[in-house]
């Protein structure tokens, strides 16, 4: 008798979980199956005939554009009542200012998918370490959506062969109109593997105030590496203790290695050789690190190390610190904060010539494991649509990546701060890279080494080589 | 307690070396108080001003806001409060009674049944337990992945398992309560066995000898495992935000991570005050939790003789 009651049990248990996915529960499918079972929610299947002919894919979402999850055409009433209800404007005219950036982007994405009957529906997954946990267990169930996006694990998902190249002809159309720092990072063996609509690229900021204050011609755009030591020595020695000079966020986490990637790069330096192996100690990174250890004087103690970055910047929102590497956003968060701001390209070290790292840059891609790729390849050729880039260009956060807006003349009047940045995401570019093995605890070690040369008076290149011994036993 | 013996004695609690141990108390409480008074005021800065007052002790905005308390009760276009209060309150629930059901059976099985490997199984389940919980993230994620049958699998593969569905709370969340097991054992064993044989031949089954002779005696332990439960499972939000996506299935501390997530992506500019009050939202009902129940953890532990 129990036996048969066991039986009984696991059987309706079976039934009712069977029953969860294939079709009773409005989000246990999301994809078809191979075996011919189809999920009866049809809000996330893709196949024509189960939705109006069209194609639903699935996209992660990325902050700076998220206006919720769900279906993304659901989506549009609830935000523009919240907007209006906040008083703020929600009619928009390409080439005119947008307040409702994240609103207007996905209503061109999804107009401009829907001439294709294709629609959308997004997830979030997150940022940082719990997207890449996520998306790292995803790619081993094959449970992925048909787009993912992320910063700096990307090209590493392109090195292990998770990631779809870009067709042929796509690839060649993308290496021709758009600006280097939307793909370059995503190349692999002549491949492009993702985009990201609207990177940035570091530029020198400064507060103007607080530069006056200590003396200094506020409208002077420094340009060497010399010059930021002086200056940041000089702002920091007129603040007393109330203000500080800065210079740039270095900390022992990714936010910090594309900050000061610049400067490595600029320096003709790298965290890597062509192999995917450590090359930390060089002498261009030991003078790198050198300029760290001087412009973490010119820091409240700590800051500059400091794992959490928004403290980092809020004592520049705060008018705590006069100079800042950062990317393009800083322009429209610090006209929100009351600053008055100059930028410049970088200053350059002796010898060295203009680089920069993608830093903010959200490469969406599409997983080799995508139910619906055509139709993925399609969400990303609207990302450098000229509508998309035009919307980018108005709203005056980040410069376009279609070369046909950014090199314009229109653009370079209207934008004349942010051409800057245009200009600087045409130049040298690249991505972090990605070490052949242990990848994290590579960054890691090197990380710890930067952070013990900044807070110690030890010999820089001992420390370097000490640091690159050891990541060399991780990475081979 | 006559007027005057009252009087008596807090006369006495005004002696010096009284008054002092009040006083360092007092500083002591105020300063574990503090992240929560910090926390209320927060909620009044709108996002700008935050963005660009250097904060004092005690911050108080310039121009006080509602909004953030609004959308902690009302909600937003972005996050649905209110289903993500009802989520995590059914959650909550349904995991504490099977925790106490599980902790119940199993630690009655362990403390009274005789059976070949009881000690070996035993320790078993308690190793289970010196392994953290991040590694065992993906094997779940995969676990869940290949469900049988589950979401559109053709038995294991094929589809998407249990992920992003109830099931993920109804199966996942609520497994046997190992910390829980244990303590109950602890207890049961120190209850004389022959009140169990006394209940037999009276004609008690098992089940009657559990629930109605030893549960009324561990209440104060069960009354434990009810508190630690409840407020892990609340304050949990490694599950919904790693195994569910969908909106509807979110939890109040996934939503507070999606939204510091969001705010930690490229460029975006976070609303500190929103993430604040809505945190201050989800600490606040366990708080009230603990305050009203915390004399149960104290005599929850001292009855099975484990001592901090």
């Amino acid at each position: 008798m129990r036996k048969i009651t066991a039986l009984t049990g696991s059987m309706l248990l079976t039934v009712a979980l069977a029953a969860c996915g294939g079709g009773g529960n409005s989000s246990g499918g999301a994809y078809p199956s191979p075996g011919g079972a189809q999920p009866a929610d049809t809000s996330k299947t893709a196949e024509p005939s189960e939705s109006g002919g069209a194609t639903t894919i699935t996209v992660l979402n990325e902050g700076a554009v998220s206006i919720g999850v769900g279906k993304l055409d659901d989506l549009f009433a609830a935000k523009e009542k919240e907007y209006k209800d906040a008083g703020t404007d929600i009619e928009y005219t390409p080439g005119s200012p947008v307040q409702t950036f994240p609103l207007q982007y996905q209503k061109i994405m999804s107009a401009k998918l829907k001439e294709q009957n294709i629609s959308v529906n997004t997830e979030d997954w997150g940022w940082g370490e719990p997207l890449i946990q996520k998306q790292t267990a995803g790619f081993l169930a094959k449970n992925i959506p048909d787009i993912i996006v992320g910063e700096t694990q990307m090209p590493g998902f392109a090195q292990q062969g998770l990631l779809e190249p870009f067709p042929d002809d796509m690839a060649d159309y993308v290496r021709e109109n758009v600006s280097p720092a939307a793909w370059k990072p995503m190349e692999l063996d002549g491949k492009i593997y993702g985009l990201a609509a609207q990177p940035g690229v570091s530029s020198l900021y400064w507060n103007k105030k607080l530069v006056e204050q200590a003396g200094i011609d506020p409208d002077k755009v420094i340009t060497t590496w010399q010059e930021l030591r002086d200056n940041a020595k000089a702002v920091t020695e007129a603040g007393g203790g109330k203000f500080y000079g800065g210079g740039v966020y270095a900390a022992p986490n990714f936010g910090g290695y594309l900050r000061y990637g610049a400067l490595i790069a600029i320096n003709g330096g790298a965290f890597s050789d062509e192999n995917g192996q450590p090359a930390f100690n060089s002498a261009q990174n030991a003078e790198t690190v050198a300029l760290l250890r001087d412009l973490n004087k010119a820091h409240p103690p700590g800051l500059m190390v400091n794992n959490n970055e928004g403290s980092y910047f809020d004592a520049w929102n705060k008018g705590q610190i006069a100079y800042l590497i950062d990317g393009p956003w800083r322009v429209q968060e610090s006209a929100t904060a009351g600053l008055d701001l100059g930028m410049a390209p970088i200053p350059l070290s002796p010898g060295g010539k203009a680089a920069n790292v993608t830093i903010g840059a959200a490469f969406h891609a599409v997983p080799k494991d995508a139910k619906h790729k055509e139709a993925a390849f399609e969400y990303i050729k609207v990302m450098y649509s000229k509508e998309i880039q035009q919307l980018v260009a108005d709203s005056n956060t980040r410069s376009p990546i279609l070369k046909e807006i950014g090199e314009s003349k229109e653009y370079q009047d209207k934008h004349p701060e942010m051409y800057l940045h245009y200009q600087a995401m045409s130049g040298d570019v690249m991505g972090l890279p990605t070490f052949t093995k242990d990848n994290s605890k590579a960054w890691q070690i090197w990380g710890d080494a930067v952070v013990k040369s900044m807070m110690t008076d030890g010999d820089i290149q001992t420390i370097l080589d000490d640091a690159q011994k050891r990541a060399e036993m991780v990475t081979k | 307690m006559s007027s005057s013996e009252l009087t008596k004695k807090i006369a006495v609690q005004f002696k010096p070396k009284y008054l002092f141990a009040h006083i360092v108390l007092l500083g002591f409480g105020l300063l574990l108080l503090y992240p929560l008074i910090f926390m209320v005021s927060v909620g009044f800065f709108s996002k700008e001003e935050f963005m660009t007052t250097v904060l004092g002790l005690l911050p108080f905005p310039k121009n006080p806001t509602w909004s953030n308390y609004l959308v902690l009760f009302n909600g937003s276009a972005d996050a649905a409060i209110q289903k993500y209060f009802l989520n995590s309150t059914l959650r909550t629930i349904y995991s504490t009674f099977w925790a106490l059901l599980t902790a119940l059976l199993a630690g009655y099985v362990f403390a009274r049944l005789k059976f070949r490997g009881r000690e070996q199984l035993f320790l078993a389940l308690l190793a289970t337990q010196m392994i953290p919980a991040t590694i065992a993230l993906i094997p779940t994620y995969l676990q869940f992945a290949r469900w049988p049958f589950a979401g559109g699998n053709n038995i294991f593969t094929g589809g998407t398992g249990i992920l992003d569905t109830w099931w993920v709370y109804l199966i996942g969340g609520p497994s046997i309560n190992i910390m829980g097991a244990f303590l109950v054992k602890q207890s049961i064993e120190k209850v004389p066995y022959e009140l169990d044989e006394a209940a037999k031949v009276d004609g008690a089954g098992t089940f009657r000898i559990i629930f109605q002779i030893l549960l009324p005696l561990q209440m104060p332990i069960m009354a434990f495992i009810a508190i630690t439960t409840a407020l892990g499972t609340w304050n949990d939000f490694i599950t919904p935000f790693f195994y569910t996506s969908s909106d509807h299935l979110q939890t109040l501390p996934a939503a507070i991570t999606r939204l510091s997530s969001a705010a930690a992506s490229p460029g975006a500019v976070p609303n500190w005050p929103l993430i604040i009050t809505l945190s201050l939202g989800t600490t606040l009902p366990a708080l009230i939790m603990f305050f009203f129940f915390q004399k149960y953890i104290v005599q929850g532990l001292a009855n099975t003789g484990i001592k901090g």
